[in-house]
C-alpha cells in the first residue's frame, strides 16, 4: 500500500497495482475513501448568499439537487473543486483542493450575516463507490428505489447517512456521507455485499486517473498561475452572476490557451512542452499511461489557434502526439441499463471496450 | 502554422461552429459566456441537455451533417461537441 498527502490529509494512494484498481473502477465496483474531502454545512438565513459569494456556479438548486461548482480566488483562479447540495435550504459543500483550515478561513471571510458554518469533516467521513455496477451494489443495500435518483442528486438514507449520486470517473458513482465512527463498518458492509460484484477497495490514484480519462478537473494537478476556468474549459461551472469571489477578474479575462486532450505512444509528463515544428504552442498539465487504451493520455494547455482535436502534427519531447476529443475512453456505464442489466449477466452487455471507436495514436 | 495545418483547423472549426449553431438556434442552448468549449459535456453536467434534446440532436446530426448514429452510438457520439464533430468529420470523409 502507498499513501499520499492531499489537502494536508494522508490518503491511500494505492492498495496494490494502480492499473488493477483502474480496471476495477471500469468493470465492476470500486470502494474508495477520499479522506481529504472537506464537508461543510452552511446554515441560516444567510446560507444561500454565502454560497453565492464563494461558489462560481449557478445557485438555482432545487431541494435534493447537486451542482458542480468551483471556489475561486480574487484573481479568478480555482482554489477548490466543489459540489453543492441544497438540503432543505441549508447547503452542503463537498470540496477538495484546499486544506480544511484554508477552506474554513475562506468561507468565514466571505460569509454573509446570519450564516453558520458547520465543519462536518471531523464528525463525518465520505465513502465512495465507483463503477458500472455501483448502482447494483447500492440497490442491494438500499433498495431498488435508488435507481430513480438522477445524476447530481442526493437523498437522506438511514442511520444518519446521506447518499450523493455524483462521481468523477465516468462510471456510476456515489458518495456516502456517514458518521465518522461508522465509516469502517460502512466499508466492511460494502465489501461484504460487494463480493457478488467482485468489489474491491481502491486507492485515490486510480480514481484520479479515471477522472483525467473522463476529463473531470483535478484540483491537485490541473492548476497553476494564470490558469482560470476559461483556460481549463470550465466556463460551464461559471455563472454570469457578478457577486462571487473572482467574478470581476473573470469578467475582464480572455483566455489565450485551452485545455486540450492529447494521446501519445511515448511517456509524457506534466511540464513537457508541446511544439508545432520549432514553435512552442503549449505545455502538459497532467498525464499518465492509460491502462484501458495502452497509450499515454494528457491534458495540455495549448494556444487557442492550435487547440483543436484530430491533429497529429504536434510533438512532445521530439515525438508525435495527437490531439483528440475528450473523454479519452468509452465507459461501460454508458451501455449499462439498470432496468435490464446485471453484473451476473454482464457478458450480455454490448460493449466493445474502453478504447473502441476512439482516435488512435500517430 | 503552415497552410496544411491551417486548412485542417479551418475545417474542424467550421464543423464546431455549425454544431454550435444547431445547439443555440434549434435546441435553445445558452452557451456559457457565449463561448463554445468543444469538450464541455452535453448531457448530465456541462450544457445540461436532456433526453428530448438528445432526440433533436440525433435528428439534426442526420439532416444537417449526414451522420447516422446506430444503436449504442448515441451515448458515445453525443458526449461533447467534439465527439459529435468527430462523427461529422468521419461522415464527410466518406
Amino acid at each position: 500500500m502507498t499513501s499520499a498527502i492531499l489537502d494536508g490529509v494522508t490518503v491511500i494512494r494505492a492498495l496494490g497495482s494502480v492499473d488493477d484498481e483502474v480496471r476495477v473502477i471500469r468493470s465492476s465496483v470500486a470502494i474508495a475513501r477520499p479522506r481529504h474531502l472537506s464537508v461543510v454545512r452552511v446554515v441560516g438565513e444567510g446560507a444561500k448568499k454565502t454560497c453565492a459569494r464563494v461558489l462560481s456556479g449557478d445557485m438555482l438548486l432545487r431541494d435534493g439537487q447537486v451542482r458542480a461548482s468551483l471556489l475561486l480566488d480574487a484573481a479568478g483562479e480555482p482554489l477548490a473543486d466543489a459540489f453543492v447540495c441544497n438540503d432543505d435550504d441549508s447547503f452542503l459543500l463537498f470540496t477538495e483542493g484546499m486544506t480544511r483550515a484554508a477552506l474554513l478561513d475562506h468561507l468565514r471571510a466571505h460569509a454573509a450575516d446570519d450564516t453558520t458554518l458547520e465543519d462536518l469533516s471531523a464528525s463525518h467521513a465520505v465513502v465512495s463507490i465507483h463503477g458500472p455496477f455501483a448502482w447494483e451494489l447500492l440497490a442491494t443495500l438500499e433498495g431498488r428505489g435508488v435507481l430513480g435518483f438522477p445524476f447530481l442528486s442526493f437523498y437522506h438514507a438511514g442511520e444518519g447517512r446521506l447518499i450523493v449520486r455524483a462521481g468523477k470517473t465516468g462510471e456510476y458513482g456515489y458518495d456516502i456521507l456517514v458518521p465518522a465512527d461508522r465509516a469502517d463498518a460502512e466499508v466492511a458492509r460494502l465489501l461484504e455485499e460487494g463480493a457478488a460484484f467482485d468489489a474491491r477497495e481502491v486507492g485515490l490514484e486510480a480514481v484520479s486517473r479515471c477522472a483525467l480519462e473522463n476529463w473531470f478537473w483535478n484540483p491537485h494537478t490541473q492548476r497553476g498561475q494564470g490558469i482560470t476556468p476559461f483556460e481549463l474549459g470550465l466556463r460551464w461551472r461559471v455563472s454570469e452572476r457578478p457577486d462571487f469571489v473572482g467574478a470581476s477578474a473573470l469578467a475582464g479575462h480572455t483566455a489565450n490557451v485551452r485545455a486540450t486532450a492529447i494521446v501519445a505512444s511515448h511517456p509524457i509528463a506534466r511540464g513537457d512542452v508541446v511544439r508545432f515544428q520549432d514553435d512552442t504552442i503549449g505545455h502538459v498539465l497532467d498525464a499518465h499511461r492509460c491502462e484501458a487504451l495502452g497509450v499515454w493520455v494528457a491534458m495540455a494547455l495549448i494556444e487557442l489557434a492550435y487547440a483543436y482535436a484530430g491533429i497529429d502534427r504536434y510533438t512532445v519531447n521530439g515525438q508525435s502526439v495527437r490531439t483528440t476529443s475528450a473523454p479519452f475512453v468509452d465507459n461501460l456505464s454508458l451501455h449499462v441499463n439498470p432496468q435490464k442489466h446485471a453484473y451476473a449477466r454482464r457478458a450480455e452487455i454490448p460493449f466493445r471496450g474502453a478504447g473502441a471507436g476512439k482516435v488512435g495514436v500517430p | 502554422m503552415d497552410a496544411a495545418l491551417e486548412a485542417q483547423i479551418a475545417r474542424r472549426r467550421e464543423i464546431l461552429e455549425a454544431i454550435g449553431k444547431v445547439l443555440v438556434e434549434e435546441l435553445d442552448v445558452r452557451l456559457p459566456g457565449g463561448v463554445l468549449e468543444p469538450d464541455t459535456p452535453l448531457f448530465g453536467t456541462g450544457l445540461g441537455l436532456d433526453s428530448l434534446d438528445a432526440v433533436e440532436l440525433v435528428v439534426a446530426a442526420e439532416q444537417r451533417f449526414g451522420v447516422r448514429l446506430g444503436e449504442g452510438e448515441v451515448a458515445v457520439g453525443l458526449r461533447t461537441v467534439n465527439t459529435l464533430a468527430d462523427l461529422v468529420e468521419r461522415a464527410q470523409a466518406g
